[in-house]
């Protein structure tokens, strides 16, 4: 069918452009802001102008995590120049095919990827080598121009000087010249930590002035010339397929160029991830505006078939109760095994259980999925602009779709307006290529919220049933832990087992109980899953970090002391993060720190007034240390977030003022999916559609006051994107136990809060 | 139909169907992109322009409706090099993270000022409904204290 529609459809697009008139097809369109494209001279990331200016190409994409400011902190470090006069550029993906004959960008594989917290973690040691290598090409410049030995040059904050002879040149001078040396090879001796200047010194956006004014950033911002609109009509059923549609119909409404079937088939599997990028079916509407093509396609007369086995009539409520039972009924994949929980004998101790639920979340990016994509008419080169996290997988995706050679394929990386993992993959991409190669016109493809919500790629949800054998001052002999998760690679032939993105095994408690066991179980969708800002990681914590209170509280101990005292001397532990990947450290003595930090900055121990209440939880992500406090208040039949304080440690801060507001949005961001967002499935069909049933944190939600308190460190730099988000949700249940008493186990909780605070705003205020 | 629209001091004509929202009329026939597109629905806020001083959701005012009133975009909140408080306010308190709802959430502010040049908690939370992903509320509010102050020194 989808030949036979395709060529109708692009006939179809050749008489609608023939009567038209007015539209152009451009041989070899460029990108938008091509004349703006950054091109390095001094090495591939530094440009300097004669008069000293100053710029430092970013080659990660922003969405908000402040790449495009801390990695070029690191250039301009050892390059060094004083970063008041740095300006930067967003970077182009350049592609060079490796030693395998992959094409990759070129600082290696992934290295363009931002994902997994670790930008500045992975740029730390090249990124200043890349600093390092410019500014010896400039002192090159000057030694040959002196002919003096490079060695006897210095340079201090832009110039250029040697010593013996007085002489000074501005970098601004050289940079001419620097530009035709080749790149200097092997390592540079770099500065040492007390000799920096920028590295550690707070800096602001150094995009704030552009986005406080307006200016068009971001990827659904941008055009290319003769540019089409298109708009997906996506099957609403899980799993579900194109029956029948009305071409013909659709093709009469105004503007309409052109219909063009998504087909399931065609969705490639990007090298670089370890699963495929699912697609939706779908039919794509392309006309001359986004306006026209989303009312031609919400009329399209379409019939969709439901999706096969369980995905017909799918409902989140009966999988979740059936896992349950499934949970305490069969025993699952053993995960991790110290000592023997079963056969744990301890006559005066207690059993501690509780049940912890989550449900699915989405990503709802602000700025929702789009890409713009161009295939020359004779589909040897292609042209993309894109707000991706992952622009080598986007290029691997549209050389899938269309045979091109990836290093024929132009993307130009634009502002991300949000990304949280969704825009890691590139499900919006496929679809561009799979338009724009019928067409053979750039095609500007927008996802609307509806498509967004009903279309993400969630977060998965969980069940987990904790039991824990408990001596009466605290002890935790045993720790059970039967947990069932929706997966982000179940289903995905030859793929790691489901577990192992769900479920950290050497994560808090491992190693510091005598007898564990975890046993992981499916928790079956059809509905497509993704990696959710901290994957894995946030559930988890939730669970674990919420059951250590509830032993704290039957125990009568107090929740900090007791994790304290659980990690005792502590030590490092081996922590594998992903199998295919090298294992990690956990310091549980660098745990321990930021427990104590948080405590000690919060106040913890101190009496709250009446309704109001402190919760505690900490957790190990990407390698960051994280603690928080959360500070509540129940009152007038309302949940008031008083204060959220933080403790982190993530090793040498590069941009403490970014550093800060990462943390600050993380603790936002962890309220918004612990207390309103849920995806949930009946009939098949995902429920929630917009913003109206879809709750995200507003205003009067947040955080009223946050404090961040950074462990000062040496070690090398590690992620923040992502470890203040598993914390939260723990500390905040934490809190609202401590303020009313009641247990709210369930992510969201607004569900469950909401008859409390009703509950609590009815009682008689006590005297 | 044709509409003459009177955009940040402007008029500028436009050939839309009069139920076409305002913020798809500014964005792919005017060119003004600095109105974000969120939700479609008046729910998030990224799209708030004033129309005659009032924060509206441009994503759910048919440019049919807009008439003769005067509408100003972020795009037209600065007086050529000198930003409005409430945007230098933004600028030092560093409130941007991804930075696509903050157009909105500006002219929000903006308006609420000229409202209620001194709000309380309480008013800001009723006021200010725009969403923000990236959970900068907290920079928000000390943001609007800090323009408040702005405006006020401005003034004196």
């Amino acid at each position: 069918m989808s030949a036979t529609t395709l060529q109708t459809s692009r006939r179809d697009l050749l008489k609608a452009a023939a009567g038209a008139g007015a539209l152009l097809v451009f041989a070899r369109p460029q990108a938008g802001r091509a004349a703006a494209r950054f091109v390095g001279e001094i090495g591939p990331f530094v440009r300097i102008a004669a008069d000293g200016a100053v710029t430092i190409g970013c080659h990660v994409g922003e969405m908000g995590q402040g790449v495009s400011t801390s990695l070029p902190m690191l250039i301009a470090e050892e390059l060094d120049v004083p970063f008041e006069r740095v300006s930067i550029q967003a970077m182009p993906l350049v592609l060079r095919r490796n030693a395998r004959g992959q094409a990759r960008s070129y600082l290696g594989a992934g290295q363009s990827t931002a994902g997994g917290s670790n930008s500045v973690r992975v740029g730390f040691m090249p990124l200043r080598q890349a600093g390092a290598r410019a500014r010896r090409m400039i002192l090159e410049a000057a030694a040959e121009r002196w002919r003096v030995p490079v060695d006897d040059l210095t340079t201090q904050a832009g110039v250029v000087r040697h010593a013996a002879s007085g002489r000074t040149a501005a970098y601004g001078e050289l940079a001419g010249e620097a530009a035709k040396r080749p790149e200097p090879v092997g390592e540079i001796a770099l500065k040492t930590p007390d000799q920096f200047a920028i590295i550690g010194k707070p800096q602001r956006h150094l995009d704030a002035d552009r986005i406080v004014r307006g200016e068009p950033l971001f990827g659904i911002d941008a055009e290319m010339p003769g540019m089409l609109h298109a708009v997906v009509a996506r099957c609403p059923y899980l799993g579900g397929k194109l029956a029948a549609l009305d071409e013909g119909h659709a093709l009469g409404f105004p503007g309409v160029v052109a219909i063009v079937p998504i087909p399931v088939a065609e969705a490639p599997a990007p090298p670089l991830t370890p699963r495929s990028t699912p697609l939706a079916s779908g039919v794509a509407v392309v006309a001359t505006s986004f306006w026209e093509a989303l009312q031609a396609r919400d009329a399209l007369k379409i019939t969709w078939s439901r999706g096969a086995g369980a995905a017909a009539d799918e409902s989140s409520a009966r999988a979740y109760a059936d896992t349950w039972a499934r949970m305490e009924a069969t025993p699952g994949d053993v995960v991790r095994k110290d000592g023997d929980f079963a056969g744990l004998k301890a006559p005066k101790a207690q059993t501690v259980s509780a049940r912890y639920e989550a449900a699915m979340v989405a990503h709802a990016c602000m700025e929702p999925p789009n890409a713009i994509v161009s295939v020359d008419p004779d589909g040897k080169r292609a042209t993309a602009i894109l707000a991706t996290q992952a622009p080598d997988a986007a290029a691997s995706v549209i050389s899938a779709v269309t045979g091109i050679d990836p290093l024929q394929i132009d993307v130009t990386l634009l502002r991300m307006g949000g990304g949280f993992g969704r825009k890691f993959d590139q499900d919006m991409v496929a679809e561009a290529a799979i338009v724009a190669n019928a067409v053979r016109r750039p095609i500007k493809l927008v996802w609307t919220r509806e498509d967004d919500l009903q279309h993400d790629l969630y977060r998965p949800g969980a069940c987990h049933i904790l039991d824990a054998v408990v001596e009466r001052r605290g002890r935790i002999l045993g720790w059970r832990q039967r947990l069932a998760t929706h997966s982000r690679v179940a289903g995905v032939a030859g793929d790691l087992a489901p577990r192992l993105t769900e479920y950290y095994p050497d994560g808090f408690p491992a190693n510091h109980v005598p007898n564990m066991q975890v046993e992981y179980h499916l928790l079956p969708s059809a509905a497509p899953r993704g990696a959710w800002r901290a994957p894995g990681h946030v559930v988890s914590a939730f669970a674990i970090e919420c059951f250590l209170d509830e032993i704290a509280v039957a125990t009568n101990r107090d929740p900090v002391e007791l994790r304290l005292e659980m990690i005792g001397a502590g030590a490092a532990h081996s922590y594998m993060y992903l199998p295919q990947m090298p294992r990690r450290t956990f310091d549980t003595r660098r745990y321990a720190a930021v427990i104590r930090r948080a405590a000690e900055v919060a106040g913890w121990g101190k009496p709250s007034p009446k309704g109001s209440g402190r919760g505690f939880a900490a957790h190990f992500t990407f390698e960051s240390y994280v603690a928080q406090v959360v500070e509540v208040t129940v009152a007038d039949g309302r949940l008031r977030i008083d204060r959220v304080t933080a403790a982190v440690d993530a090793g040498m801060i590069i941009n403490p003022n970014g550093a800060r507001a990462q943390i600050e949005g993380s603790i936002n961001d962890g309220l918004s999916a612990a207390l309103g967002q849920a995806i949930t499935i009946r009939d098949g069909q995902v429920e929630q559609r917009n913003f109206n049933d879809y709750e995200m944190l507003r205003m009067e939600g947040a955080a009223r006051r946050i404090d961040v308190s950074f462990i000062e460190s040496r070690e090398p730099p590690e992620g923040l994107g992502e470890p203040g988000v598993p914390p939260l949700a723990p500390a905040l249940a934490n809190a609202i136990f401590a303020a009313t008493g009641v247990r709210l186990r369930r992510t969201p909780m607004r569900p469950d809060l909401a008859p409390v605070l009703a509950r609590m705003r009815k009682a008689p205020r006590r005297r | 139909m044709t509409f003459a629209l009177r955009i940040n001091g402007q008029t500028r004509h436009v050939d839309a169907p009069p139920d076409q929202p305002l913020l798809w009329v500014l964005r792919e026939l005017l060119g003004l992109k600095g109105s974000k597109y969120g939700c479609g629905i008046g729910a998030c806020g990224a799209c708030t322009v004033h129309v005659d001083g009032q924060a509206v959701r441009a994503c759910v005012t048919p440019v049919g409706a807009v008439g003769q009133a005067s509408v100003t975009t972020i795009e037209g909140l600065a007086a050529k090099d000198v930003l409005h408080p409430v945007q230098q306010a933004w600028i030092e308190e560093d409130v941007a993270q991804c930075g696509y709802c903050q157009a909105g959430q500006i002219m929000a502010v903006v308006s609420l000022l000229a409202e209620t040049p001194s709000p309380t908690d309480a008013e800001i939370d009723a006021r200010l409904t725009n969403i923000c992903r990236c959970g900068t509320y907290t920079r928000i509010r000390i943001a609007i204290r800090r323009a408040a102050e702005l405006i006020r020194r401005r003034a004196a």
